[in-house]
């Protein structure tokens, strides 16, 4: 035990000494508070308006488009005057609603002249043709108004799933997207140390330090020993990156408070454009779903369990495929191929991920219950079913299998690396 | 009793057999060579010895005993081919080296200095090896397989990067073994200076011990011939030209 504490300890020094570590640490969160950041500084800058002269056959729809701060809608006369404003730069483009033989218009034409217009403008002017159209068609022949037609669609029956048991409701979408995020945080660090051990196998091997220690120990503890220190090391920039991701995350929040305000309010905006229903049904939407949902749904959620078993089955994962990605450090010549069998030694966890819609539409059925069985894949497929509730009995077998291959694989990989090392 | 007694020992990779039932000991306080051409199977000798390799056949004893795996804290090994991790700093690895052999980190720490300073090198403590010469490696090296006053030093090729100065510093070092009471096995090449420092001979040829006995038995047989001369008449006898007698 005390070769194993040392080789660990050397492990985990020379990796959280290396100037790389730090620079990962810090740099991977930056990155995804700036990817978190993005999106809403590019919405809130400035936008051009768009001017788009409407030339309107039927007459039902210019006086009824609403424009916006990226659009203005000019009602004109004729097409021909409508081409000119584009030609003279008075507009930007020109919408051509047509109506012909029926008295209901079913074709208009956005011509431009320089610049194509954006997917948005588009999707604007699609929306708001088809909803004067069907609150047309609403009151002059079924003689429904706006408003009735907004509280119909308010008026909807929410289905709950509930636990007789417990009386818990269920949250599936919620579940799904939390054993979604548990199964490929599980995935990235078996993977992502695990590469780790292949690499640090191959560069002792190509040191010939390994000849050293070799005399100095056995294959096992000294395996075990980089196992547990690459594992501990990452586990702490595994935890740096949550931890600063929230924290930067949390800080841009709080820094940019007034612009993600300012976002957010012309979001809401946007949407009141598009009729006073859809207002409605956003508003309805923000009072009930998803966001309270969401939060219904976590709180739902017994977080102790599955915080312990996302700790216990990510680090015995990483335990029984670090012996593998070892052995493979062991049999590998060239750095370049690591990468390529690094993935192909990841195929089960890959194979349980591939699996994951077959898990959520029956997560208690045979199929999942042999994939979090199988230690090679229940990583991935027990943590991605503990938000729906996975039998105590499962868990603790599923445990003890990955647990009983862990020293299996390891002492494998020790036989498979103390032949090769020493071949050179 | 002998500190290390190889008795019978054969091993084979694959259909390849290395080592024909090898027997050899060697005793506290004295230099061996061991020589052999290129693929003799001397290393393979020295892995079995190291505990790296287990025999197919025969066994080790240490000290009277089958060879445990503890008995390595007790042995000190320079590999043929020299590996230091090149990113640590010279005093950490020797520490590390030390701690593996059985020293607190403090002890290894201040042996480590030591030996760094008997070596001539006590300037590279803080370096990375990276950057440090090969010859001045090699003495690092050294000090890592001596930090923990061995019974028994294994020496694979000692000599190979080192100018005549430094052969000279570990010609002086083994000395200082011997007088301490280690036994010490050379494996080399240089002829020169297993003649000059050890006290008794095997020759390995084609995984079989050739010859065994002390150096003084070798120039009796042959008092006219250099030990250059003797190896290559028992390992090619086809490839010396002149008679030994």
């Amino acid at each position: 035990m005390k070769t194993v504490w040392i080789i660990v300890c050397r492990e985990f020094r020379s990796r959280v000494r290396r100037p790389s570590f730090w620079l990962l640490s810090f740099v991977i969160p930056l990155l995804v508070a700036g990817l978190y950041l993005l999106p809403p500084l590019l919405a809130s800058r400035p936008v051009r308006q768009v001017r788009v002269a409407v030339v309107d056959e039927s007459g039902i729809f210019a006086t009824q488009l609403q424009s916006s701060d990226a659009a203005a809608y000019l009602p004109v006369g004729s097409v021909t005057y409508g081409r000119r404003m584009v030609d003279d730069g008075d507009a930007d483009a020109l919408l051509l609603i047509l109506a012909r033989e029926t008295t209901i218009p079913t074709d208009a034409v956005l011509y431009y002249h320089a610049h194509s217009p954006s997917a948005p403008l588009q999707a604007d002017i699609d929306h708001q043709l088809q909803t004067i159209l069907r609150n047309s068609i609403l009151l002059d022949v079924h003689g429904i108004t706006v408003e009735e037609y907004a509280l119909m669609e308010r008026t909807r029956i929410r289905l709950r799933t509930q636990d007789m048991a417990t009386g818990r409701e269920a949250y599936a979408q919620v579940k799904s997207v939390l054993g979604l995020a548990l199964a490929l945080l599980a995935l990235l660090s078996v993977v992502l140390f695990g590469g780790q051990v292949t690499h640090g196998v191959m560069e002792e091997r190509h040191s010939r330090v390994v000849e050293m220690l070799l005399s100095s120990t056995r294959p096992f503890p000294l395996l075990a020993g980089k196992v547990l220190g690459i594992g501990m090391a990452g586990l702490l920039q595994f935890t740096l990156w949550l931890a600063l991701s929230a924290a930067a995350i949390g800080g841009i929040r709080t820094a940019y408070a007034d612009m993600f305000a300012r976002v957010e309010s012309r979001q809401l905006q946007s949407l009141a454009t598009k009729g006073s229903e859809a207002t409605a049904q956003f508003q309805a939407a923000l009072q009930q779903q998803p966001v309270s949902e969401l939060m219904q749904g976590l709180e739902s959620i017994d977080w102790g369990p599955v915080v312990l078993c996302f700790f216990l089955f990510a680090t015995a994962g990483y335990l029984l495929y670090a012996g593998l990605f070892a052995a493979l450090g062991a049999r590998l010549d060239k750095d370049a191929d690591s990468s390529a069998f690094t993935l192909l030694l990841s195929a089960p966890l890959l194979t349980a991920c591939c699996c994951i819609p077959a898990l959520l539409s029956d997560p208690s059925g045979p199929l999942a219950v042999v994939l979090s069985l199988v230690p090679f894949t229940s990583p991935v497929a027990l943590l991605f079913r503990l938000p729906f509730g996975v039998p105590v009995w499962q868990v603790v077998l599923s445990l003890a299998l990955i647990l009983l291959f862990v020293p299996l694989c390891t002492a494998w990989a020790a036989a498979v690396y103390r032949r090769r090392i020493l071949k050179g | 009793m002998s500190l290390l007694s190889i008795q019978h020992v054969s091993h084979c990779f694959g259909p390849h057999r290395v080592l024909h039932d090898v027997s050899l000991q060697l005793e506290s306080g004295v230099v061996a060579g061991l020589l052999g051409l290129n693929g003799a199977g001397k290393t393979t000798l020295i892995r079995i010895v190291n505990g790296m390799l287990r025999p197919d056949g025969g066994t080790v004893l240490w000290d009277g005993r089958p060879l445990r795996d503890d008995d390595r804290l007790n042995m000190g090994y320079l590999p043929e081919e020299r590996g230091l991790y090149p990113r640590m700093r010279v005093d950490e690895q020797l520490c590390h080296w030390g701690r593996l052999k059985g020293l607190s980190a403090a002890e290894s720490r201040r042996r480590a200095a030591r030996w760094l300073e008997r070596l001539g090198v006590p300037e590279v403590s803080r370096r990375l090896p990276l950057h440090l010469s090969k010859g001045t490696q090699q003495k690092v090296q050294l000090a890592a397989a001596l930090l923990h006053d061995p019974g028994l030093v294994v020496l694979d090729e000692p000599f190979s990067g080192l100018d005549p100065l430094n052969a000279q510093l570990l010609a002086a070092v083994v000395a200082e073994l011997r007088a301490r009471g280690a036994a010490v096995l050379i494996s080399s090449h240089n002829m020169a200076f297993v003649e000059k420092m050890c006290d008794r001979l095997a020759v390995l040829h084609a995984g079989r011990i050739c010859f065994d006995g002390t150096l003084d038995s070798l120039r009796h047989d042959w008092p006219q011939a250099s030990l250059s001369d003797v190896f290559l008449h028992l390992v090619a006898p086809d490839a010396t030209q002149e008679p030994m007698l």
